[in-house]
C-alpha cells in the first residue's frame, strides 16, 4: 500500500463532500432572500427586461433543471454572474484572491515560528515561571475577539500615536514599503489567536514527548538537553501540529471576512461580506464554495503530508 | 425510557470522573479555579439582569446605578465618570449598567448554542458509531460538509436567510458547533460499542435505543463536556462577531458584539465605547477557557479534545496522537494525576 495509493484514495474520499457543498450552496442560494432581476433593473423592472433576463438566467425553469444546470456550469469553471457588477463571478474573485492570501499567508509567517518558539520555551520551562507566563499569554491570545483586538489597535496606532494607516490595501508586489506598512495591524490581528493556539499546541506536544522513554536514554548517555529538546522532541512534537495548522486555514478564511471589513482590503472575505449584504448571492455562494474547497484540499494536503512524514502511519 | 432494562450493577459503568470527583480535583488547579470563579460572577450579572429585565421592569439597576435602555441626547458621548463610569453612548446610554445587561445576552448565547451542538452532535455521533456503515458515512460525510465551510461564513448567510435575531443566532451557532461535537463524541462511542457492558446489554435483549443512550452515550460523554466548556469562548466571540457586523442581536438588546460595532464608528470621539465590551467579553472567554483547560486535565487526561481527526482513517494512531497534542498538563507536580503512571490503570478504570 503506497503512499500514492493512499493519496488518491484521500482525494476520492473528497468527492461526496464536495458534491455535498455543492447542493449545499445551490440550496442556499435559492433559500437567500431578494430578486436578481429586481438586483440588477432596480425595484420596478421593464416586464420585458425581466422576462429576457430569467429567460437568458434560466430562474423560471424547475428546480432540478437549474440544479443540474448549476452542476454543469460549475464543472465548466463558471461559477455564475453577479448581478451587482455585472460581471462573472469567477473574474470577480480571481481579482480579489491576492489580499486574501497574502493577509493569511503572512499571518502564517508570523504565527509559525513565534509559536513554535515559545511552546518549545513553555515545555522546555514546564512549571517554572516562564511556563506560567507564556501559558496564560496563550490563554488570553486565544481569548481575544479578534475583531476587538483589530478596533484596540487602530484606535492605539491609528489615532493616538498616528503611526499606521487605519485602512488600505497595497499590493506587496506593487509598492512593497507601504503594504508593509498597512498590513501590520490586519496580519496581528488575524495571527494573533493562531499563535496562541499553535503555541499551546506544541507546548502540550512537546510535554508528553520530553516524558517518553528515549528522553531519559538520550539523558542517561549524557546528551545536552538542548539537544534533546530541538533534534528529538521537537521533531516528534512536530506531527500533531501538522494537522492543526491544516485545520486552522478554516478559521483564517472566517478570519479575513471580518479582518477584511474593518481595515478595508478587496478580498475574498470583504467580496463576501459586500455580496451578502447588496444580496448578490450567486457572488456570497461562489466565495463559500470556494473558501470550503480550499480548507478541504488543505486538509487533504496535510492528511498526505502526514502520512508522508510519519512513516508510522497505516495508509488504511 | 424506563429504568428498569438496565443492569444491577450499572453504577460501575458510570463516569469515575463524577462531578463531586472533578471538583474536588479541580481545586488542585488554581486557573480553572478562577475560571470558575469568573463564571459564577458572570452568572450571577446575567441572573440579576434577567430578573430585573422580566420581574421587575429595570427598576433595580435604575435604582442601584442606571436604566440601560434610557436615552439622555444631552449626554451623548459623556466621558467616564463617576456618575457613568465607563460613559455613555451614543444615545446617551449608561454603558457600566449596558455592559452588565449584555452578559445575559452572552451568557444566553453561549449556553443555547452549545446545548444545541451539544446534544445535535451527541446524538449524530452516538448514532453513526453505534449503527456504522451506511449510517456512518452519510452522517459523517454531512458532518463534513458542515465543517468545510468556516464557521462564521455560515453563520452570516445562515442569518441572511432566516433574518437576523437573537434566536437564529442560537441556532447558527448551534449547528456551527455541531461537528466537533459529533466527531469526539463518535470516537468516544466507537471505543465503547464493543465493551463488555454494551455486549451484556445486548445479549439481555435492550433495545437498541436503550443501550445506546443509557450505556454508551453516559459512558462516553466526559470528553463532549470538555469540549463543550472549551468551544463556549469560541462561540461567545463568534456571536459578538456576528452582532458586530450586524447580523446578530438587534437594537435596542444590550449586546457586546453589537456595543462594539456602535464603539467602532465613535473610536475617535469616545474609546469607551470600543473598549469596555471588549474587555467584557475577553473576561468572559477567558473565565471559560481556563475552567475547559483544568476540566480537560482533571476529567480525562487521554482524551481527545479540540481537533479531533479530520478524517478516521486510522482512529487509534490520530487518538493517539491527539492525545499527545491537546493534554495540557497544567496541574502542579503533586497533583495526583494518572498520566505520569502510563496508560495501564486507565485503560481499566474506564471500561
Amino acid at each position: 500500500m503506497g503512499l500514492l495509493r493512499y493519496t488518491i484514495r484521500r482525494l476520492l474520499q473528497l468527492i461526496p463532500v464536495l458534491f455535498g457543498i455543492v447542493t449545499l450552496t445551490f440550496v442556499m442560494m435559492h433559500a437567500l432572500p431578494g430578486d436578481p432581476v429586481r438586483l440588477w433593473l432596480g425595484t420596478e423592472p421593464g416586464q420585458e427586461l425581466a422576462d429576457e433576463l430569467i429567460e437568458a438566467h434560466g430562474f423560471d425553469r424547475p428546480m432540478h433543471e437549474q440544479y443540474v444546470d448549476y452542476l454543469v456550469r460549475l464543472a465548466q469553471g463558471d461559477l455564475g454572474h453577479s448581478f451587482v457588477y455585472n460581471r462573472p463571478v469567477v473574474d470577480l474573485m480571481w481579482e480579489r484572491m491576492e489580499p486574501t492570501l497574502v493577509v493569511m499567508g503572512l499571518s502564517y509567517l508570523v504565527a509559525l515560528p513565534v509559536a513554535l518558539g515559545l511552546g518549545i520555551y513553555g515545555a522546555a520551562r514546564h512549571n517554572r515561571a516562564g511556563d506560567h507566563v507564556s501559558r496564560f499569554a496563550g490563554l488570553a491570545g486565544i481569548s481575544t475577539p479578534n475583531f476587538w483586538l483589530a478596533l484596540m489597535m487602530i484606535y492605539m496606532f491609528s489615532y493616538n500615536f498616528g503611526l499606521l494607516p487605519a485602512t488600505g490595501y497595497t499590493s506587496p508586489f506593487v509598492d512593497p514599503v507601504e503594504a508593509a506598512v498597512l498590513l501590520i495591524m490586519p496580519v496581528l490581528t488575524l495571527a494573533t489567536a493562531q499563535t496562541a493556539l499553535l503555541m499551546r499546541m506544541t507546548r502540550s506536544s512537546m510535554i508528553e514527548e520530553m516524558r517518553e522513554d528515549y528522553v531519559e536514554t538520550a539523558r542517561a548517555y549524557g546528551i545536552p538537553e538542548r539537544k534533546i529538546l530541538l533534534r528529538h522532541s521537537f521533531r516528534n512534537a512536530l506531527l500533531p501540529l501538522v494537522t492543526i495548522v491544516g485545520l486552522q486555514v478554516s478559521t483564517l478564511l472566517g478570519g479575513s471576512v471580518i479582518v477584511e471589513e474593518i481595515f478595508a482590503i478587496p478580498g475574498l472575505g470583504r467580496l463576501f461580506f459586500d455580496s451578502v449584504i447588496e444580496q448578490d448571492y450567486s457572488v456570497a455562494v461562489g466565495v463559500t464554495l470556494f473558501f470550503s474547497t480550499l480548507f478541504l484540499i488543505g486538509v487533504v494536503l496535510t492528511d498526505i503530508a502526514y502520512a508522508y512524514i510519519d512513516p508510522r502511519i497505516k495508509y488504511d | 425510557m424506563s429504568g428498569e432494562g438496565v443492569p444491577a450493577n450499572d453504577a460501575e459503568f458510570h463516569d469515575e470522573g463524577g462531578v463531586l470527583e472533578t471538583l474536588t480535583k479541580l481545586r488542585h488547579s488554581p486557573t480553572s479555579l478562577a475560571g470558575l470563579l469568573i463564571i459564577f460572577a458572570l452568572v450571577l450579572m446575567a441572573l440579576f439582569s434577567a430578573v430585573d429585565n422580566f420581574v421587575f421592569d429595570r427598576a433595580i439597576i435604575t435604582w442601584l446605578h442606571a436604566d440601560p435602555h434610557a436615552m439622555d441626547q444631552s449626554m451623548r458621548y459623556d466621558d467616564p465618570s463617576w456618575e457613568h463610569p465607563m460613559g455613555t453612548d451614543r444615545y446617551g446610554r449608561d454603558m457600566l449598567s449596558r455592559v452588565i445587561y449584555g452578559s445575559r445576552t452572552a451568557l444566553t448565547i453561549g449556553i443555547v448554542a452549545v446545548g444545541i451542538s451539544f446534544v445535535g452532535g451527541v446524538i449524530i455521533g452516538a448514532v453513526s458509531a453505534f449503527f456504522g456503515g451506511y449510517v456512518d458515512d452519510f452522517l459523517m460525510r454531512s458532518v463534513e460538509i458542515l465543517y468545510a465551510i468556516p464557521g462564521l461564513v455560515l453563520a452570516i448567510i445562515f442569518m441572511a436567510i432566516f433574518g437576523p435575531s437573537i434566536y437564529n443566532l442560537f441556532i447558527a451557532y448551534g449547528i456551527v458547533g455541531i461537528p466537533a461535537y459529533a466527531r469526539v463524541m463518535r470516537s468516544e462511542a466507537l471505543s465503547i460499542r464493543d465493551r463488555q457492558y454494551v455486549e451484556a446489554a445486548k445479549l439481555a435483549g435492550l433495545p437498541r435505543r436503550t443501550i445506546l443512550f443509557r450505556e454508551i452515550v453516559p459512558n462516553g460523554i466526559a470528553p463532549v463536556v470538555v469540549q463543550a466548556t472549551l468551544s463556549m469562548g469560541g462561540v461567545i466571540i463568534g456571536a459578538a462577531a456576528l452582532s458586530f457586523l450586524g447580523f446578530g442581536v438587534q437594537p435596542p438588546t444590550p449586546d457586546w458584539g453589537r456595543m462594539l460595532s456602535d464603539g467602532r464608528t465613535a473610536m475617535v470621539v469616545a474609546w469607551w465605547v470600543a473598549v469596555f465590551p471588549g474587555i467584557m467579553i475577553f473576561i468572559t472567554v477567558m473565565g471559560f477557557n481556563m475552567l475547559g483547560d483544568g476540566l480537560r486535565d482533571v476529567m480525562d487526561p487521554k482524551m481527545t479534545v479540540e481537533a479531533t481527526p479530520y478524517d478516521d482513517w486510522n482512529i487509534d494512531e490520530w487518538k493517539e496522537k491527539q492525545r499527545a497534542a491537546t493534554t495540557e498538563s497544567d496541574l502542579a507536580p503533586d497533583t495526583p494525576t494518572t498520566r505520569a503512571d502510563g496508560s495501564g490503570p486507565q485503560e481499566g478504570d474506564r471500561s
